[in-house]
């Protein structure tokens, strides 16, 4: 590599580097301009105004005093908000859980189906997302509320006698979450497994493994960068989630999503919701970090 | 010794309208090592897959060691594969990978040590165990695919082209190998190749496949000295193959008439007027630079092809027919220029009758 570029560029015979055009020293650095302008501007900056936010105070008419204050991290620990957090990651938790369940006998059946049904099954995964979540999750609670379909075919069925409560409960929040997420898990799934080499399975049964076992030692560690990348993918965006929680939980369902859009719009007290949603940020890269720490090493990534 | 290990009876597999095998009855006995040999997609892949289980059979039924194994699943069966991709699992070292069959089998932790150590050094690559199956050359993944498969002591290992992706001086290296390695087990051997050469060297007997069917069956010497077709002349080894009448018969010999040539050959059941296909081959013609009266055909020389040990000639007899003599340099003669006369002979035996 370095004799190939020895033999197009001058080599300064002070230090023995390649001398190379001035365009070229900078040259690529250029390309990422303004994707790095984008990154500041969106990213990096309001990240330091919600950090620096989350030292200040509120002021008494929802305003922000410029105090230095370290009350609203200490705030952070108060029960109250340490069950909800609580709550938000077990819901998250479950959520990914359940979409993996569900996720992985669907990408699994997608990937082993002939090729012209393949497309078709990935469109059914896909044509949800033509329309609005908001409005998807608004369909939600037709379908779930005490008069909603279910309950009234069930009734008209005769199979209850009441009707069921599956609104404005963690159920309800459950039923939204999975919903909204599943295409995250499914996709990221069916690209690990589709690239799973099936004689491998052969092999294993070949070899004396009934298809259970050949899944579990074979085809499940085989295809486990899928279950990582669709587990990230649903994990971190379902913690910060919050009209699902909103609209399907009603008041009963507090998530640190809500709690945090709710210090922002109704409570009007910027510096909390900031250090909470700092908080957030912390929390996330934590489980991230003992995440990568106990399955991923860099093979495992290779879905990215 | 004559104990059959592998019977199939009538066997058929349709894929959909395709007859990828059709109505084959095939035994291999005890100890032996049988080559499916064909062109590509002439149904080997896929009769070893029906004996391995992973394709259930449209008709027929499949016998393992007197058993019938015929609506059995793989890992019911009591036979291993060795996989032309070698199917190694990639998550799993040397070691674990060989070990696989005897852990799906419960065999004791110490006993699975013992054997998986055995099988490695039997192959050679025990200093390999801890390597993943990417840190191996084609050849130790090759042998690595052969050892898990042995080390579960199978009544028939079943190898598919297990040695197409090598390069050739490995490859040569391998089949003495892996022949040597069969006849030190014992262990039967159902092993599928389009190699005639790597057929012949290796089977005691050889099924030659076409289109699904097995066109003969027999040790690599009755295959080669005697097809029974056209086919199996034409594809093992290089062959000249003679169109003709049958113009004189006696008690044990006739005389067989090609493009205005008269060639004697020692077989008295042949008829009067019967057309038979001849099949001559070339390291049995020898070219006589002289008129002789054991020579059978005169003809002119059209070409000559150096193959490093063997002189290749093609003489023209007639208008359209042409012989090719395959003869040791040392016999070859050098001055046989392009154009001059030449006459043939070979032992009356060499020239085999198909009757088609
Ligand atoms: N799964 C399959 N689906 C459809 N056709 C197949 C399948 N497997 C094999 N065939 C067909 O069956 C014939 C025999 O194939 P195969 O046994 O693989 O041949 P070989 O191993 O001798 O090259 C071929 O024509 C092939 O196209
Ligand atoms: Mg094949």
């Amino acid at each position: 590599m370095r004799e190939s570029l020895s033999l197009q560029y001058p080599v300064d015979p002070s230090s023995g580097q390649v001398r190379r055009p001035q365009w070229q020293r900078f040259g690529p650095l250029w390309t990422v301009f303004p994707a790095s302008l984008w990154l500041v501007a969106f990213i990096a900056v309001p990240l330091g105004l919600v950090v620096v936010v989350s030292f200040f105070v509120r002021g008494t008419y929802g305003g922000i005093e410029y105090v230095f204050s370290l009350d609203n991290y200490v705030r952070l620990f108060d029960p109250l908000y340490v069950r909800i957090l609580f709550v938000s990651l077990a819901i998250a938790f479950a959520t990914t859980l359940i979409t993996a369940w569900i996720g992985y006998p669907f990408a699994y059946i997608v990937a082993r189906a002939p090729a012209r049904w393949r497309s078709v099954l990935l469109m059914l995964i896909i044509v949800p997302f033509w329309t609005n979540s908001l409005i998807r999750t608004y369909a939600m609670i037709v379908l779930l509320r005490t008069e909603g379909v279910i309950n009234t075919v069930l009734m008209n069925l005769g199979v209850i006698s009441h009707p069921l409560p599956m609104m404005y409960n963690e159920f309800a929040v459950m039923v939204g979450m999975v919903y909204e997420f599943l295409p995250f898990m499914i996709l990221p799934l069916f690209a690990s497994i589709e690239k799973f080499d099936w004689t491998l399975l052969e092999a294993a049964g070949d070899l004396g493994a009934r298809p259970w076992k050949a899944f579990l030692h074979v085809t499940l560690p085989l295809t486990f960068p899928g279950v990582i990348a669709g587990s990230l993918l649903v994990f971190i965006p379902s913690l910060g989630f919050f009209f699902i929680p909103d609209l399907l939980g009603g008041s009963k369902v507090m998530l640190i999503s809500n709690l945090i859009k709710n210090q922002f719009l109704s409570a009007r007290d910027w510096p909390f919701g900031a250090a909470l949603s700092i908080g957030l940020i912390v929390i996330t890269l934590i489980l991230l970090g003992v995440y990568f720490r106990l399955l991923g090493n860099k093979r495992d990534l290779e879905v990215f | 010794m004559s104990e059959v290990m592998v019977r199939l009876s009538r066997v058929s597999k349709r894929y959909g309208d395709v007859d990828a095998v059709c109505g084959i009855d095939l035994e291999v006995r005890r100890g032996e090592f049988l080559t499916l040999l064909g062109p590509s997609g002439c149904g080997k892949t896929t009769t070893l897959r029906l004996i391995a289980g992973f394709e259930q059979p449209s008709e027929g039924s499949i016998e393992l060691g007197g058993e019938d194994v015929t609506s059995k699943p793989p890992y019911l069966r009591d036979v291993n594969t060795v996989f032309q991709s070698y199917a190694l699992f990639p998550h799993m070292n040397v070691f674990d990978n060989v070990a696989f069959g005897l852990r799906m089998k419960k065999v004791p932790k110490n006993e699975i040590r013992t054997r998986v150590m055995e099988a490695l050094r039997l192959i050679q690559l025990e200093h390999l165990a801890e390597r993943k199956p990417d840190q191996l050359s084609g050849g130790q993944k090759q042998r690595v695919a052969i050892a898990r498969a042995i080390v579960n002591n199978p009544k028939v290992l079943l190898l598919d082209e297990p040695l197409g992706a090598l390069d050739l001086k490995l490859r040569k290296k391998m089949q003495l190998e892996l022949k040597h390695l069969q006849q030190r087990l014992g262990i039967t051997f159902v092993y599928v190749t389009h190699d005639q050469e790597e057929a012949l060297a290796m089977s005691d007997r050889i099924a030659v496949m076409q289109e699904g069917k097995i066109e003969q069956i027999g040790t690599p010497s009755e295959i080669y000295e005697f097809p029974r077709s056209k086919f199996v002349a034409d594809f093992i080894g290089e062959t000249n193959l003679i169109e003709g009448v049958v113009t004189a018969a006696e008690e044990n010999r006739c005389w067989i008439e090609a493009d205005g040539l008269t060639v004697p050959v020692p077989n008295g059941t042949l008829a009067v007027g019967e057309r038979v296909q001849l099949a001559l081959r070339p390291e049995r013609i020898h070219i006589l630079y002289e008129p002789s009266d054991q020579a059978y055909v005169q003809g002119r020389v059209v070409e000559r092809i150096y193959t490093g040990s063997m002189m290749k000639t093609i003489v023209a007899l007639g208008s359209s027919l042409t012989l090719t003599a395959l003869e040791s340099l040392d016999h070859a003669r050098h001055d046989g220029n392009l154009g001059r006369s030449v006459w043939l002979t070979w032992p009356p035996d060499s020239a085999v009758v198909i009757r088609e």
